[in-house]
């Protein structure tokens, strides 16, 4: 049993990660076949473990009610909304008087997703707005000489990118060089070049570290050195 | 293949002498494909041709043209069914035309009810009728019954599908027979069958420019069309013989007016354009031939496959020289000396620490970094004897991340301490799951909150949760555009390459560690080469100003394709 809880997993691991890397570099029909293979595995291991999500879920807030723990009340609103959608899915059922705009003939379950749960949805990102304020606030406070130079180009990125920037850019004295005409206070071409030169350079170098750390960590993990995900640690 | 000018201008002669006579033809010059090459296109599974040229002669404004294939009578044999495959498709057919015969009708003449039912239903509602809710329950019972009909209908043809379909082949018995019998039909028309590029404005089709993949970065001729031909056009018999319907027939399916078939691998096709400009006859330019090979490696990804075995080379070679000697350096990183101190903390608070995956699944890369720190932590958590809480969106996620904090607990001899209910499934959706995380934050107020793996447009409002809820928070993602949220509200934060790294930092294994060594030459080769490149581009344009030409163009290229 420990060769299929040690070995096993890591020759699983390699042989597919060896075959799915050479495919990469073979065009044929047969590779795209195999690929096809593996990303059906995939969808039907996934389907099992959505079971199992479902249990872990129901698991996870009975015990919470059944031990009274705090904010149990929401497991219980949890466990009734899922035992609802659930029902109204398994079943066609049409409630008049419960139809959208155009959506009557897709029974209580799409009503309540269309008209109950996107709406959610969309609040919750909605607040998205006011937690940026919050966090911009609080990166902003000039405390450190790092965090000065942080609201700094924030401040200018900003008027750089508002109608009020260009306008100011208009109205400012102008002077030339080698024949161009220059703004002495060109916040929209000051907001690109920070874009386009520094914040480029930065992002381009974190990628590049990105992209060696993803080849590296699938050697790791093709060859066996990395072995954390299957639980068994070193 | 390149065509001859004197081929060129004998077609251009002939083309003109085919035109009507007319003012317009008499006087404007024919279009005509010049400087042609017909090719197999390389890095593919063999089923297409290219074709580039460019215009000799002026395109009239609605000019159309089709590329024709000149198809030999053996590719027949490619989709002639043996005598056991036709035994087995009459079979399945027979079977499913016997199931579906009492079906048929009586999905007709629902849907016919449903309709019905739907028109009174929109009267009513029209008209505000008293009697629409009824209307509405009579339409929904009707609709439910067709739409019975059609899943039975549907099954009996997954049946088939099934059946028909031999084990490891790509197309079905039925699609097979059905390619048969369209292309024996249209080849006793023609041996010329319409291509992919059917009908099309020469305008809209794609320059030689376009398809770096097969013509480099910087192509000779980059304003050339460029046509790549992946398949042929194949007519149904029934439209030949005038006799088609397109009413479902007994096996509840639709046939087609015409098939697109691909083009069959190792067989050489003969091409041709047909030109078809605004009220005058057709132009037939021929264009030569070439074979559709089958390529059995993608020769544009040489580059890349030269770097990956290299890679994998320095990376399995410093992992040696680890073992040797373990003892290696490697800079420190705030963000994961601080995990002790964050788990410290929660212990000595009493309260969970809280250690989310991000929201991508296994396959992504992110992932698995985070569920290899994940299995570090959970070892520390166990070590201090705290709580950890993982609330998951992922199901396999899910089952991943039980087993590795099982295995940390048992491997600091704890099994008692773990709580399989701690690590659970919230929910697949986005929005849905950040409530349900941002909730256990702000009700359990974990003292310790990790961020690890792939996020989008909810890090800012986890993190931000995370803040206001007074807990020490580290982040780690390879999600570029949420670095800043994480940068702006954690404590500390894992910026790309870092999150790839904790594993190793936390377990100081010496094999990890040395793949991070390895990491770092591959880096450093990566800097070289970029130094490189700089300083032929500004010796280039030194050595010009001075006087010099020299080419670097070659040693540039070779820099630029590794």
């Amino acid at each position: 049993m420990l060769f299929f809880k040690r070995q096993w997993p890591i020759i699983v691991a390699f042989s597919a990660g060896i075959v799915m890397w050479a495919r990469y570099y073979i065009p044929t029909e047969q590779s795209r076949t195999i690929q096809d293979v593996f990303t059906n595995w995939d969808r039907i291991i996934a389907g099992f473990a959505a079971a199992l999500a479902v249990l872990s879920m129901l698991h996870h807030h009975y015990t919470k009610v059944r031990r009274k723990r705090p904010g149990f009340a929401f497991s219980y609103i949890t466990l009734g909304s899922f035992a609802v959608m659930a029902l109204a899915g398994f079943l066609p059922w049409h409630l008049p008087g419960f139809t959208g705009v155009q959506r009557e003939s897709e029974g209580l379950h799409m009503w309540m997703f269309n008209w109950m749960f996107v709406p959610m949805q969309a609040t919750m990102f909605s607040v998205l707005a006011f937690f940026i304020a919050s966090a911009a606030f609080r990166a902003f406070r000039a405390r450190t000489a790092e965090a000065t130079a942080l609201l700094v180009t924030a401040c200018l990125m900003m008027i750089g990118r508002v109608p009020v920037g260009e306008w100011i850019a208009q109205k400012a004295t102008h002077f030339t060089v080698m024949g161009n005409s220059y703004s002495a206070l060109d916040f929209p071409a000051l907001a690109s070049w920070l874009l386009n030169v520094p914040n480029a350079a930065v992002f381009r170098g974190i990628l590049l570290g990105l992209i060696l750390s993803y080849v590296a960590i699938a050697i790791r993990i093709i060859f066996g050195i990395e072995r954390t995900y299957m639980g068994g640690g070193d | 293949m390149r065509t001859k000018w004197w081929l060129v201008g004998l077609s251009l002669v002939f083309a003109l002498g085919l035109a009507p006579p007319g003012p317009q033809t008499a006087l404007a010059l024919a279009p005509y494909p010049s400087e042609v090459t017909v090719f197999d296109i390389p890095n593919d599974d063999g089923t297409n041709l290219g074709v580039t040229w460019h215009w000799f002669g002026a395109l009239e404004p609605e000019t159309k043209i089709t590329i024709e294939v000149e198809v030999a009578g053996d590719i027949l044999d490619q989709f002639k069914l043996t005598p056991s495959e036709q035994q087995r498709l009459d079979a399945a057919r027979s079977e499913l035309a016997q199931a579906l015969a009492p079906l048929i009708p009586e999905r007709d003449a629902a849907q016919q009810d449903a309709d019905a039912a739907n028109d009174a239903l929109q009267l009513g509602k029209a008209n505000k009728a008293p009697d629409t809710p009824e209307l509405l329950r009579d339409y929904m019972r009707k609709q439910s019954k067709l739409d019975s009909l059609n899943a039975r209908i549907e099954y009996f043809r997954l049946v088939f599908a099934s059946r028909t379909r031999a084990r490891g082949m790509t197309k079905d018995l039925d699609q097979k027979s059905r390619f048969f019998e369209f292309l024996q039909a249209s080849l006793a028309q023609s041996s010329w069958l319409p291509s992919n590029v059917h009908d099309v404005d020469p305008a809209t089709l794609d320059k030689i420019k376009d398809h770096p993949e097969i013509f480099g970065q910087k192509p000779e001729h980059e304003d050339w069309s460029f046509a790549a031909l992946d398949k042929m056009l194949a007519t149904n018999p029934a439209v030949i013989a005038g006799t088609y319907s397109d009413k479902p027939d007994q096996y509840a399916s639709t046939t087609p007016r015409t098939l697109d078939v691909e083009l069959q691998k190792n067989h050489v096709y003969n091409v041709r354009m047909v030109i078809q400009q605004p009220e005058a006859r057709p132009i037939i330019a021929e264009l030569g031939g070439a074979e559709a090979r089958v390529n059995y490696f993608s020769v544009r990804l040489l580059n890349n496959f030269v770097f990956a075995v290299l890679f994998a080379i320095v990376i399995l070679a410093a992992v040696m020289i680890a073992r040797r000697n373990p003892n290696l350096f490697i800079r420190r990183i705030q963000g994961l000396e601080a995990v002790d101190e964050a788990i410290g903390r929660a212990t000595e608070m009493g309260k969970p620490v809280l250690y989310l995956c991000g929201l991508d699944t296994i396959a992504s890369l992110s992932t698995l970094a985070a569920i290899n720190v994940l299995g570090r932590v959970a070892r520390r958590v166990a070590d201090y004897d705290s709580d950890l809480v993982v609330p998951c969106r992922d199901p396999v996620v899910l089952t991943v991340a039980q087993e590795v904090v099982r295995e940390g607990y048992v491997d600091r001899g704890r099994p008692d301490a773990y709580r399989e209910d701690k690590i659970f499934f919230v929910t697949d959706d986005q929005f849905a799951y950040t409530a349900a995380t941002c909730g256990i934050m702000m009700r359990e107020k974990p003292a310790a909150n990790f961020f690890m793996g792939g996020y989008y447009a909810e890090s800012l409002l986890l993190a931000e949760t995370g803040a206001a809820s007074g807990a020490i928070q580290i982040a780690g993602t390879d999600s570029l555009p949420q670095l800043p949220f994480f940068i702006t509200t954690c404590d500390y934060t894992l910026i790309g390459e870092e999150l790839f790294a904790a594993s190793a930092y936390l377990s100081r294994e010496p094999m990890l560690l040395g793949s991070l060594k390895g990491q770092d030459v591959g880096k450093a080769l990566i800097m070289l080469l970029i130094l490189v490149q700089s300083l032929l581009f500004v010796a280039e344009i030194i050595l010009k100003k001075m006087g010099y030409d020299v080419p670097l163009d070659f040693l540039k290229m070779m820099v630029h394709a590794l």
